[in-house]
């Protein structure tokens, strides 16, 4: 590939790029090529920016990676700048938010929160700290609606194994969680807490108004199965309307 | 019915493995998002395929259900086909070229080589570049509307797509031999 682009003042040069890409209307589509047949700067140019288009489209994610980045909500830089491929990633979304409401669920006595739920018996300051906080709450308003099912991710870069018979402590990483947000009307504004699988408060604060999906990126130290993600809608008077629970277990079945 | 029956029913042409199999491929397939119309059962019958091939290789490991495991292997064909029904819709018909008679595992690590080096030299490029091929190249969009869309004039577009296409093979010649390059 060449660095610079060579020297050609005619106004076809500034086309090139345009009539490699296709983008190009008749008329000028013609007027370029025609040109570009007879001069050796853009006959080069040409091929530079053919070579650069078909790279560029080499760039798509693989169809593993769109199926990969649909389900665990993984960063992928390519996304933000291709519509196609943010097309298919959210296409799949839809489906798999579809698929994961008919699966069947997991029996009571295979599921993995049960050692996290010892875990937490045990953390009996903990708890008693959460049950404090609980207390100094505003009663709820008994129009206030339940969320939907749980539909946060978690994207761990490694698998690990859990037991159920001691916690495993996730080393530190960072995880990206997205979860939906409940509509917000003027005025509303919505905040979220993360609890950790052990009752310690991982991270709290107001979710800023802009899209309709939270994202948090955190470090996993202490996120665990078992660990409960909060979003609150409160209206101008600070009163909760609206309350989503979101549970993180498994992280795949 | 555990995985490991299914599999081995599957392999085997039990009828209700098969059965089991479909539906999970066809929970995905017939999603109206997957949008397949006449060509569902073709995809399914791919997606049987792969699976059949990857059974007998004993690449499913268990990390995920089996009904994961096939949801995403529909998945992969359904955008796998998605993108051969474009790009055969957007050839003229004498310009498709028939088929290569098979995948081999040099021209793979060829194209995940040419991916890797142009992902690379589109993350170096500066925003206003980035942001400028992307129309060029992703949205294929005439220049008029990209200078509407950045606002700036058609001329400066023009301008930009040569700067902006010398920058990239700057970048692609530096990672090529292995130099380091510095974000332009």
């Amino acid at each position: 590939m060449t660095v610079e682009p060579m020297d050609c003042d005619a106004p076809e040069h500034g086309l090139i790029p345009f009539l490699a890409a296709g983008t190009l209307d008749d008329h000028e589509r013609a007027a370029a090529a025609e040109h570009a047949r007879g001069c050796a700067a853009c006959a080069a140019e040409l091929e530079e920016v053919r070579a650069l288009l078909d790279g560029l489209r080499a760039t798509h994610l693989t169809s593993d990676e769109i199926v990969e980045a649909a389900q665990s909500g993984a960063v992928v830089a390519h996304l933000d700048v291709c519509p196609s491929c943010r097309a298919e990633r959210d296409a799949l979304r839809e489906v798999n938010a579809a698929l994961v409401q008919q699966e069947p669920g997991v029996p009571f006595w295979r599921r993995a929160e049960l050692g996290w739920a010892a875990a937490l018996v045990l953390s009996v300051p903990a708890v008693l700290f959460v049950a404090g906080t609980a207390r100094d709450k505003p009663p709820v308003d008994p129009g206030v609606m339940r969320g939907s099912a749980p539909t946060a991710r978690a994207m761990f870069p490694q698998t690990f194994a859990l037991s159920a018979d001691a916690p495993t402590l996730l080393p530190a990483a960072m995880v990206v969680l997205e979860f939906a947000l409940p509509a917000r009307p003027p005025g509303h504004r919505v905040e979220a807490e993360l609890v950790g699988g052990t009752g310690i408060t991982l991270w709290s604060g107001v979710i800023p108004e802009g899209p309709d999906r939270g994202r948090l990126v955190l470090d996993a130290q202490g996120l665990a199965p078992g660990a409960v993600l909060e979003v609150r809608r409160l209206d101008t008077g600070g009163v909760e309307r609206e309350r989503i629970v979101y549970t993180l277990g498994p992280r795949d079945r | 019915m555990g995985s490991a029956a299914l599999i081995s029913g599957f392999l085997n042409g039990e009828s209700d493995c098969h059965a089991q199999v479909d539906r999970w491929i066809h929970e995905v397939l017939s999603h109206r998002r997957i949008a397949l119309g006449d060509d569902l059962q073709d995809v399914a019958q791919e997606v049987r395929r792969k699976l059949l091939v990857s059974f007998r290789a004993e690449r499913f490991r268990g990390e995920a259900s089996l009904r994961t495991y096939v949801w995403k292997a529909a998945q992969r064909a359904a955008i796998d086909h998605g993108r051969a029904r474009r790009r055969r819709l957007s050839l003229p018909l004498d310009a498709v070229e028939p088929p290569a008679a098979a995948d081999t595992a040099d021209a793979e690590v060829a194209a995940r080589d040419r991916r890797t080096l142009f992902r690379s030299v589109l993350e170096r490029l500066d925003l206003d570049c980035r942001r400028l091929w992307a129309l060029i190249a992703f949205e294929e969009l005439p220049y008029a509307e990209i200078a509407g869309r950045l606002g700036i004039t058609e001329n400066n577009v023009k301008v930009r797509a040569l700067r902006c296409r010398a920058k990239a093979a700057g970048i692609a010649q530096g990672l090529v031999t292995s130099r380091p390059v510095a974000r332009q």
